[in-house]
């Protein structure tokens, strides 16, 4: 019953914020094919003094196409986004900390058409989060932890990359989307009384995007806004010698469709549920590998869109100073 | 074992972030060389990749073909492009040509490529017969003002839909020859060709064919998705008209020209003779060059209620909208068909900035 009480508190909470990052007039954006970054942003707390860093490799297949919610059978289209994240934070006291969030992008489009394959490839730097965060409760202090944070995305990645007609590609396949964006993020967690490894927490994202105001040239582009909500679990068990993280989260992320010159873009946008068993091995105090595959339940999407068939992200977690804790929750996609 | 683990992971990540920033090549092995690539008879930096890739929207070839009475999925107001060779007539409906834009045919001894642009509104009929060899067009997906530029299989040269033209590639300056084709209500095709074939939805692929797939792109007139190179605000951009493309000189036809019953209006560009009928209630305008063969021209006049047959003149022949006389004393000549076709003012506009429209003084 009391595990009951601790679920539908979070719940509460995590809707509240849900609730209220929709009435601020946004949700969260970045196309389905995009590099990862808000998603990835914020580090648990940490004692002060701490170093986090985080290396990761996240992959992102698209083949499948959707009208709605509405699977058409069509392999001819394949698009593939490897991103690798460096990640850092630092915590500066008990109340402030200050993460970064930088990425480098190789994208595929492939299409297969009458035995015929047409690959165009990008890779590139591509854009980067800085978010100062406010530390409101602290896990080892009071059994639950509460972080609000706030940054600006900075368009370091370029948006001019050419074919090899020396044609600029469409947004979706430049590493950066050319805008200054705002990132909101705001995390929950609270350990189990009668098991105090066991987290559950719930993370919310949100990304208000800027305008690129040189796309094409000429053009407007803002992708469109788009809000995450996490909800996991996760615990810390003993195998053999090692301990180990495993964790369960389902995401649910809505993005607003695209707009071009103030104009919404069709085929843009849409709303994905997806669950994500992870697990991490804990390799010392202060290092933890982590595997985190993500597989999608739910999506309806905007129009006629390749969606994500597949996605996952393995990643190194080191820790420079004293950890307040064993990293032991879900994983953030 | 765990640390050269960790140094690995690290190292790679540290390699790429050293990557320097390039796409890579198309994996296409039949691409010319890099220079001829890059090398455009239109502005390169004016052309853009529109995002579903080459082949990303796919062209059909020799589909299959339905009667019209098994075309129950297609409304009465919904356009069609229609095409007559001999007694057959074929109806290409807008909403597959939607998410196709191509459609490689054969009717009779013809092969035709019906060419189709959604974001121009604008259906040409291209012969696909180029220097006595038979090639198939594909979606290159690349946009020059907005516009389609398709690629010949045979060559992988791209073309400009709405310049008729190769801009890129072995044919470049190569010009397009187009076939006369009628784009209408189905209702009105059908009343003109009872017996007409249909393209199937069974295209082999599998889409929302009905499902419009650009939202409100065709009623918004400020909604352009990609960045065209000339704007002209006299007419609204989304209007259709039908433009006829004489010796680089066009002049564009608006539906208000015509009444809600078939007439015809003589027009003359560039020194040839025109002659252009329509129907405003029935969505159609067709052009054709208005020449007797000896220098003088014929005296059109509409014909109502019996289509196809569209005009008669002063020798009495009828003429259909294909431009065959079906009787009379030139009963089966036909009339010379200039380059033309319909689309939204504002792709007229982009790619002839110089045009006039008929009536604006």
């Amino acid at each position: 019953m009391g595990y009951l009480n601790y679920i539908l508190k979070y719940m509460v909470v995590a809707l509240g914020l849900l609730v209220s990052g929709q009435f601020s007039g946004y949700s969260q954006t970045c196309c389905s094919g995009g590099v990862p970054l808000s998603g990835n942003i914020g580090f648990e707390g940490a004692a002060s003094g701490t170093l986090q860093m985080e290396f990761s490799y996240d992959l992102n297949f698209l083949s499948t196409l959707k009208t709605g919610s509405e699977v058409f059978e069509d392999g001819t289209r394949q698009r593939i986004t490897h991103s690798f994240l460096v990640k850092t934070g630092y915590s500066i006291n008990r109340w402030f900390a200050v993460d970064a969030l930088f990425s480098y992008v190789l994208q595929g489009r492939r299409i297969l058409f009458n035995d015929q394959v047409d690959q165009v490839n990008t890779h590139g730097l591509g854009d980067a989060v800085v978010m100062a965060k406010f530390i409101l409760s602290s896990i080892s202090e009071t059994g639950s932890e509460f972080q609000l944070g706030l940054g600006p995305k900075l368009p370091l990645g370029r948006t001019d990359l050419t074919n090899n007609y020396d044609i600029t590609l469409n947004a979706d396949m430049q590493p950066g989307s050319g805008s200054w964006d705002l990132i909101t993020w705001a995390y929950y967690a609270r350990q189990f009384v009668i098991r105090q490894t066991m987290v559950a927490s719930v993370r919310v994202v949100g990304r208000f995007n800027g305008e690129n105001r040189a796309y094409l040239g000429t053009q407007s582009y803002s992708f469109g806004n788009t809000v995450q909500f996490y909800l996991g679990i996760g615990d810390q068990v003993v195998w053999g010698n090692s301990i180990l993280s495993p964790s369960l989260s389902l995401r649910y992320r809505y993005a607003a469709g695209d707009r071009i010159n103030d104009q919404e873009l069709d085929n843009t946008g849409g709303q994905w549920i997806n669950l994500l068993p992870a697990v991490s091995w804990h390799l010392s105090p202060n290092s933890i590998l982590h595997f985190v595959p993500e597989i999608p339940l739910y999506s309806n999407v905007g129009g006629t869109q390749l969606t994500p068939t597949f996605r996952m992200q393995v990643g190194f977690y080191h820790s420079f100073g004293i950890m307040k804790k064993r990293k032991s929750n879900t994983y953030q996609l | 074992m765990r640390q050269t683990l960790i140094f690995g992971f690290l190292c790679s990540f540290i390699l790429l972030m050293g990557c320097e920033e390039e796409p890579e090549n198309n994996g296409d092995s039949s691409s010319p060389g890099s220079d001829s690539l890059k090398s455009w008879a239109i502005p390169r930096d004016e052309v853009f990749d529109g995002g579903p890739g080459k082949d990303g929207i796919p062209a059909l070839t020799e589909p299959e073909f339905i009667s019209a009475e098994a075309a129950d999925f297609l409304n009465d107001d919904e356009l069609v492009i229609g095409f007559v060779v001999g007694d057959e007539a074929r109806a290409y409906p807008h909403h597959i040509l939607d998410w196709h834009e191509i459609i490689n045919d054969r009717v009779g001894e013809v092969n035709i490529a019906l060419t189709y642009c959604p974001l121009t509104g604008t259906g040409i009929g291209w012969n696909r017969e180029i220097d006595g060899m038979v090639t198939t067009f594909g979606v290159s997906g690349l946009l020059y003002n907005s516009n389609l530029i398709p690629y010949d299989r045979k060559t992988n040269s791209n073309w400009s839909q709405m310049r008729l033209d190769c801009v890129n590639g072995e044919l470049r300056g190569k010009e397009v020859e187009t076939f006369p084709i009628v784009e209408t209500t189905w209702l009105t095709w059908k009343e003109m060709y009872p017996n007409t074939k249909v393209v199937s939805r069974n295209t082999g692929h599998n889409r929302n064919y009905g499902r419009y797939p650009y939202g409100n792109y065709r009623t918004s007139h400020s909604y352009l998705i990609f960045p065209v190179s000339n704007e002209d605000d006299r007419l609204p951009n989304k209007e259709r008209v039908l433009g006829i493309v004489q010796s680089g000189s066009v002049r564009v036809y608006t539906f208000s020209s015509f009444g809600d019953a078939v007439s015809v209006v003589n027009d003359e560009l560039n020194g040839k003779q025109f002659v252009i009928v329509g129907n405003k209630e029935d969505n159609f305008m067709l052009s054709f060059i208005n020449d007797k063969g000896d220098g003088s021209t014929f005296s059109f006049s509409a014909v109502q209620g019996q289509y196809p047959v569209v005009m008669t003149d002063d020798e009495g022949n009828l003429w259909d909208v294909s431009g065959r006389a079906v009787a009379g004393p030139r009963k089966d000549a036909r009339l010379d068909v200039p380059p033309s076709f319909i689309g939204y003012w504002f792709s007229f506009a982009a790619f002839y900035p110089d045009l006039s429209i008929y009536g604006d003084s």
